[in-house]
């Protein structure tokens, strides 16, 4: 079965990047441009491993992290925050968060961080 | 013969008139029967005032015996030797004496008489000298000086003391010296006499005695032993200096020294704080203590619909529900000038004022206010003009504020409302900076953006293109994404450092594994150089590992930069007293001492080198506060030409166990 991975940005061009490297059969990647559209998705959806940004136009990354965690049903599912400010890493801890990358990323560091939730 | 006996009488008597010594006799009687010029000198009796009284009068009680001892002794003829001893003056004072005593026989050569011949001991002549001048420095000292025997009987009293005391010399010879104390101090003359009996002296003991007309004098008191000749205590001299002014003047002077204090740190505490409410509270509370006012209070000048309104800000004194029923003043006849801003309002009696009293409903105090009768009210001005408000002092003695209090609270108020303007610009630069703050983090956000696209599309294009020629173009703009990446983070840094708002991390981190990790990175981002590490031991320190990741990839990444003819660069972690020292050698361009000064300064890049070499000069300066941070300290060697050695040193902590967390 194909693992799902969800990637939560609000920038189109970045969206259209993460998707250029991520391609392939191995997986199915859905977009997110925003909070609420992330919240509807998961709804229905089952994501392997979610990358999510920070800074969103209705949200912030690091609190629905926290959310997710708190709640049973999402909590085991491995969550990557990425950011522009390098030193949201500080606080990404907190969030509980499984990895933090941050931007502009290495393309291929970026692959193989994703690739490494999904075994 | 018998013509010449008279004669030579007549001869002796003057010879022994003009003596310098005392010479003198008696009969077997006892009484005086001959006394020259000396002996009137040294005793003060004329010879007509003594001559046929008994010798006992020059006799002091205590040495009646000696003198039995003398006779006895004449009497035999054994009296040879020059005995020293005392002898009682006409004032009744003893003087100290070195005599002789001569059998006086009649013609049948049997007793009939003694004769004396006696000296004052010492030099006479400047014993009296020194006694005159003691005497008048005595009398003319500005301290009373008394002297009193054991039983503290009086017996000499000088003009000071007459001064100080009120009473006369007549009036205090023979009386007890209690007649000086205080009822309530009675037991502190036994203490004295028992020190002086003791033959101790009793040094500036500050106490109080009683003036004639029976208020209390300060003094200061300094009593001496007076001693006899043998060494045994007769009695105390005592010095009293009236303290009474100084100690007045000391106690002004402590509460001028409390008021300053008060201000001191009342400006201190104004001038540190931004909270306006603080600095109205310690305004309030510092001033109603220095003017002594019961209770103290700021009310805000905060117009309302009515144009009248002042409200209750800030109390001292007074718990706040005293005011809650009463409603806040009103531009009343008494409130209006300082409202106004007009002037200060200080009145013995705010009750008895006329315009006291004139305003419904209360026709002066509402019931339950506070009682004041003294009160002091002083406008606080803005330096703009405004009147920010009031301070008020009330009292329920009258005539307690006085023009000094007065004078405090104006200048203290000028200080609290150039604080208060103060803190009001600090509120916008507070606003300001955290919109500066803001504007860091979307502009940190609104760069990056395009940069991670344009970074991320470049490497996806390396990865397609296969033609040697385009990989090139490609990696070079790669490269200089890569810098612009870099630009872009120090500025952002830079701002962070100079809003205070660098925060670290920090954990415990095993240095040289994180070093090794961090250079083996590196490494594979140069194909010029190649880096050196070595290290003896593993060392633990406390750090944020991002930052210092940035401090060591600066340094290493500056090494290189500035060695582009040489191929390695030396990375060495050395333990010593304590500290961890990190050193990062190059063998490039070096660094002038007239540049070494400045190379850590912001935006300082050392000029000359190489134009090929870009940068912003941010680095080291980012370097140098990440360092500072972590209580570290960065320095650098060099040699111009010959490399340069930059080092950081942490300090080493020892390794706490990681509790588990379940």
């Amino acid at each position: 079965m194909k693992k799902n991975i969800y990637i939560v940005e609000d920038n189109e061009d970045i969206r259209d990047l993460i998707g250029y490297i991520l391609i392939g059969d191995d997986y199915n990647v859905t977009m997110c441009p925003d909070a609420s559209s992330f919240a509807e998705a998961i709804k229905t959806g089952q994501p392997d491993v979610i990358v999510l940004d920070i800074m969103l136009p209705d949200g912030n990354g690091i609190e629905i992290c926290k959310q997710l965690k708190a709640d049973q049903q999402y909590a085991n599912i491995p969550v990557i925050l990425m950011s522009a400010n390098a030193h949201k890493k500080e606080v990404f801890k907190e969030s509980h968060a499984e990895d933090f990358i941050s931007k502009p990323f290495n393309i291929d560091d970026f692959q193989s961080r994703v690739e490494s939730y999904l075994d | 013969m018998e013509k010449q006996i008279p004669l030579n009488l007549f001869a002796l008597t003057s010879i022994i008139d003009d003596l310098d010594d005392a010479v003198f006799s008696h009969d077997l009687n006892n009484l005086i029967t001959s006394w020259n010029k000396g002996a009137q000198q040294l005793l003060g009796y004329a010879a007509a005032e003594i001559i046929g009284k008994n010798i006992h009068a020059i006799i002091p009680a205590r040495l009646e015996q000696e003198q039995a001892d003398i006779l006895n002794k004449v009497k035999l003829d054994q009296f040879k030797e020059r005995l020293t001893s005392s002898r009682l003056r006409k004032d009744g004072k003893e003087v100290p004496v070195a005599m002789k005593a001569y059998p006086i026989k009649n013609e049948a050569g049997q007793l009939a008489g003694v004769s004396y011949r006696m000296q004052r001991l010492g030099p006479a002549k400047l014993i009296d000298e020194k006694n005159n001048v003691l005497a008048a420095i005595i009398e003319g000292s500005e301290d009373a000086i008394i002297s009193k025997t054991l039983d503290g009987i009086i017996t000499t009293w000088n003009r000071a003391a007459s001064r100080i005391f009120g009473y006369t010399e007549a009036e205090m010879i023979g009386q007890s010296i209690t007649k000086l104390i205080p009822s309530h101090r009675m037991e502190e003359e036994g203490k004295i006499i028992s020190n002086i009996r003791a033959g101790n002296r009793v040094d500036h003991f500050e106490t109080t005695r009683l003036h004639k007309l029976g208020y209390e004098l300060d003094i200061s008191l300094t009593i001496s032993p007076i001693k006899d000749l043998d060494g045994t205590v007769i009695g105390a001299s005592k010095i009293a200096r009236d303290i009474t002014e100084e100690k007045r003047a000391k106690e002004l002077i402590n509460q001028q020294v409390k008021k300053l204090e008060i201000l001191n740190s009342i400006g201190k505490l104004i001038s540190e704080k931004m909270d306006v409410e603080f600095i109205l509270q310690k305004v309030t509370d510092a001033t109603t203590q220095i003017v002594g006012a019961a209770f103290g209070a700021f009310f805000y000048n905060t117009i309302n619909e009515a144009g009248e309104s002042f409200m209750l800000y800030t109390l001292s004194g007074a718990p706040r529900e005293a005011f809650d029923k009463l409603g806040m003043p009103r531009n009343t006849a008494v409130f209006d000038p300082t409202f106004k801003g007009e002037r200060v309002v200080r009145v013995d009696d705010i009750t008895k004022d006329p315009r006291y009293g004139k305003n419904s409903p209360h026709f002066g105090m509402p019931k339950g206010h506070l009682p004041v009768v003294s009160y002091l009210a002083v406008p606080v001005v803005s330096t703009t003009g405004n009147v920010l408000g009031g301070l008020f002092f009330g009292h329920p003695e009258p005539g307690r504020f006085k023009v000094e209090h007065e004078d405090l609270v104006v200048s203290l108020a000028s200080q609290a409302s150039v604080a208060l303007d103060n803190s009001k610009l600090f509120e916008e630069v507070k606003d300001l900076s955290r919109k500066k703050d803001e504007f860091i983090a979307l502009a940190t956000h609104e760069l990056k953006t395009p940069l991670t696209t344009m970074s991320g599309y470049m490497q996806l294009l390396q990865k397609k293109v296969s033609d040697e020629k385009n990989t090139v173009f490609i990696n070079k703009a790669i490269n200089q994404l890569a810098k612009l990446h870099t630009l872009i983070t120090d500025l952002f840094d830079i701002a962070k450092i100079q809003a205070g708002k660098l925060q670290l991390n920090k954990e415990q981190i095993e240095l040289t594994g994180f070093l090794e990790e961090i250079i083996e990175s590196l490494q594979a981002t140069s194909s010029t150089h190649k880096l050196n590490y070595s290290y003896e031991k593993p060392i633990w320190i406390k750090g944020d590992k991002i930052r210092l990741e940035q401090v060591v990839a600066n340094l290493v990444g500056n090494a290189i930069k500035y060695s582009p003819k040489a191929d390695q660069v030396e990375i060495e972690v050395k333990l010593k007293d304590n500290e961890a020292i990190v050193a990062v050698k190059d063998k490039g361009l070096g660094i002038s001492k007239e540049n070494l000064q400045n190379i850590f300064s912001q935006f300082y890049r050392v000029e000359g080198v190489n134009s090929n070499i870009s940068g912003l000069g941010l680095g080291l300066y980012i370097s140098k506060e990440i360092i500072e941070r972590h209580q570290g300290h960065i320095t650098v060697e060099s040699e111009y030409k010959q490399g340069s050695v930059f080092s950081f040193r942490l300090p080493v902590i020892e390794k706490e166990i990681e509790t588990e967390r379940h």
